[in-house]
């Protein structure tokens, strides 16, 4: 009863502190809810936002936490879309979902952990050019290859059927990547208060303490690339069903690496939840606008990203929660209330104020 | 597979001339990455976002209206270089600007990263305003070629490369043996250590910047007229150029000059044939493998030049 009592302990811990119970309920409700009454246009765009944010929180985990950086995520993303749907097709591997998946997962694992090795001893800026030129050989070597990209003839990709229950329209597909994504969100969290998500922020936030404190810089800046190379092949692996047919290469190309990084660094690297919700900006926004002017979706993580780093470790979500802290403490300190000071709101500012990243702001470790 | 190796010594030549004119057109970009290196220690991605807007701004002003979908203005080509120059340098100098100031003590990633935003921004913005442009056939400042052995050179080429020649020579003896040169040296050296001497760092660094702007949309107008135009076109020329710019380790323009006239001979050479039917796979492996070993090798030279100086 006792660990039961822990486990529950454990995973409510989770959750943001200081929300009444209500506003979860009104938070599921919404999450869910929305599909029922919006458009299968949106719908299928709120699918593609979720897949966005699990491959955006690989990045997270990389550069916020782990103190490195990729540009090299889309490539890994269309690299996991090419090889799941190969295995998946009728005139590929004919496999069933999750095996495929799993195919495209591992491959994508093996190629991040493979990037990992040569910039194990370089600069943040040299591991960028190297990112960026395995990103380009990606897409060059798979992205042109018609037996995996599909060529000029478009291939039917289907969408899965789990326990006899179908995926098949819009709506319903909407689940699959909004519950893993609840799922990878619950998992990091666990993961970021864990021995090793500690030991991760150590190598992240001061790579020399934390040699001298035993932990291996290697072994976990390994660890960060294989956590965003299974998220960048999960978010692939989600994304061949929901287009059908092999979405082309231009979706993956170098560009949209720098689109990927806009997401966390637009959204602060201390907010998983702020990961979802600038996933979804950058992807609806751009329809939203659609009937007064089309913008290109680049535009906006451009923006993002400028701004985010631009505007320090945090991003916007770290402005943000600074404003509401401020104004939070400044009412426990007119109301008299002890250890004002050290309040934290509502939301998950106590991963924020334990990171630095080298990427966002001034105050960057390299 | 069977990976047999040939030679074909009948093609070599081309290929070299080939590759020199190749290289000329990324060698332009390669130099203005290794310009803003030399003052703030930063890959100068933004130059993908420059080059961009170089690129369109050109075939906009230049193309005929009468064979293009789009509402471009057919102005005269040369002035139109010009024009797309000033318009490169006074975006650098508004770009150095901010991370000459607001940004000047942010750690080099950060102003990389911010250099990333900056380019994916115009390239979005370039997408935003000229939506759906896939141009081919945009003419070059000059038109014509001339035969240099068994290859055919345009006078574009040979243009392209005069200014590579011209713009490396210049900087060379602008950062040796002027007084600005001083100043860019002292400050990639030790920018605080410039102020105090009374060197304008920002004035400085904005105006390398603006040269480099300069440069980046430059080299965008000269690859246009040889390339297919569209969105994303262009960054896929910025790979070459830091390959480039990486070859000749960051430092010396020459060496990026030379660095970009060995990539352009060996993938024209492998492209071309030299060594057999070798797959655009295979070449963008050879572009990354020496992009790597570059890399590796200018990290152990600064590992050893910093436990020298310790």
């Amino acid at each position: 009863m006792a660990r039961i009592r822990q486990g529950a302990r454990r995973y409510a811990d989770v959750l943001p502190r200081g929300l009444p119970p209500w506003a979860y309920l009104v938070g599921a409700v919404v999450a869910v809810g929305w599909v029922r009454v919006a458009s299968t246009t949106w719908v299928f765009l709120g699918a593609a936002a979720c897949i966005l944010a699990i491959a955006c929180m690989g990045l997270t985990i990389l550069v916020g936490w782990g103190g490195e950086v990729s540009l090299a995520q889309a490539s890994l993303v269309g690299t996991s879309v090419y090889i799941t749907g190969y295995a998946l097709r009728a005139d590929g591997l004919h496999w069933p979902f999750i095996p495929a998946a799993a195919l495209g997962v591992v491959t994508v694992v093996v190629l991040s952990a493979l990037i990992s090795v040569p910039t194990a001893r370089l600069s943040g800026m040299y591991v960028m050019v190297l990112t960026l030129g395995l990103q380009v050989t990606l897409e060059r070597t798979l992205f042109t290859n018609a037996r995996f990209a599909g060529g000029v003839e478009s291939v039917y990709t289907g969408r899965p059927r789990f326990f006899g229950v179908g995926l098949d329209s819009d709506r319903a597909y909407y689940f699959l990547p909004f519950l893993v994504l609840v799922a990878v969100m619950v998992g990091l969290r666990l993961f970021r208060h864990s021995r090793h998500g500690r030991a991760l922020f150590m190598v992240g936030r001061d790579r020399r303490a934390a040699a001298a404190m035993g932990i291996s810089p290697l072994r976990y800046k390994l660890l960060a690339f294989m956590i965003a190379g299974v998220l960048a092949g999960v978010a692939g692996a989600l994304t061949t069903p929901l287009y059908r047919s092999p979405p082309t290469s231009l979706a993956f190309i170098s560009v949209q690496s720098l689109f990927y990084l806009a997401v966390p660094v637009t959204a602060g690297f201390g907010s998983l939840a702020g990961v979802v919700v600038v996933a979804f900006v950058f992807t609806m926004t751009p329809h939203a606008l659609e009937s007064v002017m089309r913008i290109s979706p680049l535009l906006l993580g451009g923006a993002g990203l400028m701004l985010g780093t631009y505007a320090g470790p945090g991003g916007f979500g770290g402005v943000v929660l600074d404003r509401v802290r401020a104004r939070r403490e400044a009412g426990l300190l007119a109301a008299g209330e002890p250890g004002a000071a050290v309040a934290a709101p509502a939301g998950e500012l106590d991963v924020r104020d334990e990171m630095t990243t080298s990427v966002g702001g001034g105050g960057g470790a390299r | 597979m069977t990976l047999a190796l040939q030679f074909h010594s009948d093609i070599l030549a081309p290929a070299v001339i080939n590759g020199l004119a190749t290289a000329s057109l990324y060698g332009v970009l390669a130099l203005s990455l290794v310009l803003v290196y030399r003052i703030n220690r930063s890959v100068a991605f933004v130059q993908g976002g420059m080059a961009t807007v170089g690129g369109f701004l050109y075939w906009y002003l230049t193309k005929d209206p009468a064979v293009s979908q789009f509402a471009t203005k057919g102005l005269p080509k040369v002035p139109a270089l010009g024009l797309v120059v000033i318009v490169g340098a006074v975006l650098g100098a508004l770009y150095g600007s901010v991370v000459s100031n607001r940004m000047a003590s942010y750690p080099r990633v950060t102003v990389t990263t911010f250099g990333l935003g900056a380019a994916l921004f115009v390239v979005g913005l370039t997408g935003t305003i000229w939506q759906g442009v896939f141009e081919t056939g945009i003419p070059g400042p000059f038109t014509g070629r001339v035969r240099i052995g068994s290859q055919q050179v345009s006078y574009h080429q040979m243009f392209s490369l005069g200014v590579l020649l011209v713009v490396c020579a210049a900087l060379t003896v602008v950062m040796k043996a002027t007084r600005g040169g001083i100043y860019v040296r002292a400050i990639a050296d030790d920018s605080e250590a410039a102020e105090i001497v009374g060197i304008r760092v920002s004035a400085v660094g904005t105006a390398v910047w603006a040269i480099a702007g300069g440069l980046g949309a430059l080299a965008g107008a000269l690859i246009v007229p040889l390339a297919v135009l569209y969105e994303t076109a262009l960054i896929f020329v910025l790979m070459r150029a830091l390959a480039a710019a990486v070859l000749g380790g960051f430092e010396s323009f020459a060496l990026a000059v030379a660095g970009a006239a060995v990539f352009g001979i060996v993938e024209s050479s492998v492209g071309g044939g030299v060594f057999g039917t070798v797959n655009a796979g295979v070449r963008e492996i050879i572009l990354v493998v020496a992009l790597l070993a570059g890399v590796v090798v200018i990290n152990r030279k600064r590992l050893v030049a910093a436990v020298g100086g310790e």
